[in-house]
């Protein structure tokens, strides 16, 4: 070894020494402490160098404080995700759609009443999309909206080709609508009744972003209706003649695989109808449907955009 | 909610933490994290149990941070004031304190990523340098040379800012 690689390798030993000290890390080590605390009273660079260090680490930290608030987005990032997550933009979108939805469902469902009954896990993952710094401008949102319907949408309209299958609970679908709400949600509207009880149910259905929401009752009323969300749509059902178990209802239409297919021309995409607004037609009704009655709409033309029709 | 979960949600304000000084901006370092969980996640079946989840989440996060980089440059920093420094937390006078924390984020602004990162690893999770380097997936070599030439370049960015005139280095 060279005079100037021993300096060289004294020089980054010393410094490596101090850094060591300032951070803390050398206090198992009475003799290197001792050793760096000599070099720190001989040396005044040495002393500014430590004292720098611990400066910076401090501010650091202070600036950096932990937080003991947990976004739900990252509580729930490390768990099974059912389906691909929103761009980021989609954020933005989730909160401003998230309330066209539970807005929607609070004017649709309640009706006249002044009192909302969205449950509590809605409005808490509201209260958290919306609180998030930087994503309450309108701007923003509405491009967040557009970016997200243009991504998302197309598939989530795919689902509007099918609906909760309630033959189970001996309810038989008889009316299918589907129209625009809000800011050209597509929203679709079913009828089931039970022959037997005579009972009628609603059922309604709009694209919802991100956030799954176990069925809840709404506080209202009781039984009288319930909301759910599968993190892809966004469901309320009501009760429209009698006392039907809407819990048991809501949870054989979150049941996997326990839906029926209303259309059977695949061929046009659900989503390009909603460029014909509002739809009001049903769905073509498909002979196969396991239950369908024998009052459900038969086959109609599926309603198509502008250009679609022109052509035919 | 299973043991591995139970740990990693135990890391992610840390995480988040070192996220939003890693990106300078609380929303960007959220992103981040949710990215980093994400991944770790699909890559839950390569963490072994002897392992540190805390030096596994780092690493991930670490590499989806430097992809992302790599991906486009970093856009301005968007930091809240308010933020930087905590008065109640500084024995500095409130506006000392900010000033100061205001000086290091943009010395750390000026760093290279990788720099940046060792010595915003050492000093909030006080780890020692073999830790971190694990942590960030380096050799305990490069880490040391990445935090000694970081914080060198700090202290040479404080102490031109400590030289200036106070009432002049408020103005842009």
């Amino acid at each position: 070894m060279t005079g100037m690689e021993e300096i060289e390798g004294g020089r980054r030993w010393k410094e490596e020494l101090l850094h060591l000290y300032a951070d803390g890390l050398i206090r198992r080590h009475p003799d290197l402490a001792a050793t760096a605390e000599r070099l720190i009273a001989e040396d005044a660079e040495a002393r500014r160098m430590v004292e720098d260090i611990r400066a910076i680490n401090r501010t650091i930290v202070e600036t950096a404080p932990l937080s003991p608030d947990l976004p739900l987005r990252l509580r729930e990032a490390f768990r099974p995700h059912k389906r691909p997550v929103l761009p980021r933009i989609g954020h933005a979108a989730a909160a401003v759609a998230a309330a066209l939805v539970v807005g929607f469902f609070a004017g649709h469902l309640i009706g006249a009443s002044s009192r909302t009954s969205i449950p509590e896990a809605t409005i808490a993952f509201l209260t958290e999309r919306q609180s998030d710094p930087g994503r309450v401008a309108a701007d923003a949102a509405m491009a967040g909206v557009q970016a997200a319907r243009a991504v998302a949408e197309a598939d989530r309209l795919e689902m509007g080709r099918g609906l909760p299958d309630f033959s189970g609970a001996g309810f038989t679908l008889f009316d299918v609508t589907r129209t625009l709400a809000g800011e050209g949600q597509s929203l679709v509207t079913a009828q089931y009744r039970n022959p037997e009880s005579g009972e009628i149910v609603e059922l309604a259905m709009m694209p919802m972003p991100q956030m799954p929401v176990p069925p809840q009752k709404g506080a209202e009323g009781g039984g009288g209706r319930i909301f759910w969300s599968d993190g892809l749509l966004a469901y309320g059902l009501k009760a429209s003649e009698g006392q039907p178990d809407l819990g048991a209802l809501a949870r054989l239409a979150s049941s996997d695989g326990n839906w029926m297919l209303t259309a059977s021309d695949t061929s046009v995409p659900a989503a390009q109808t909603i460029e014909a607004a509002p739809v009001t037609a049903p769905f073509p009704a498909v002979g196969a449907v396991p239950s369908a009655s024998s009052d459900m709409p038969q086959a109609i033309e599926p309603v198509l955009p502008e250009e679609h029709r022109r052509g035919s | 909610m299973d043991e591995l979960e139970d740990y990693v949600e135990r890391e992610i304000p840390h995480l988040r933490r070192f996220a939003h000084s890693l990106c300078g901006s609380a929303e960007e370092g959220d992103d981040l994290v949710q990215d980093a969980l994400e991944r770790a996640w699909r890559k839950r079946h390569s963490w072994r149990r002897e392992g540190s989840i805390r030096g596994w989440l780092f690493r991930i996060l670490y590499r989806v941070f430097l992809n992302s980089r790599r991906a486009r440059k970093p856009a301005a920093a968007d930091v809240d004031a308010e933020s930087l420094a905590d008065p109640a937390n500084v024995r500095l006078s409130p506006q000392e304190a900010r000033l100061t924390a205001d000086d290091l984020r943009r010395g750390l602004e000026a760093l290279p990523d990788e720099q940046r990162a060792a010595v915003l690893l050492v000093a909030l999770e006080g780890v020692s340098y073999d830790e971190a380097a694990s942590m960030l997936d380096v050799p305990i070599g490069t880490l040391r040379s990445r935090l000694f030439r970081g914080r060198e370049a700090l202290r040479r960015t404080m102490s031109d800012v400590e030289r200036m005139p106070a009432r002049l280095r408020r103005v842009k």
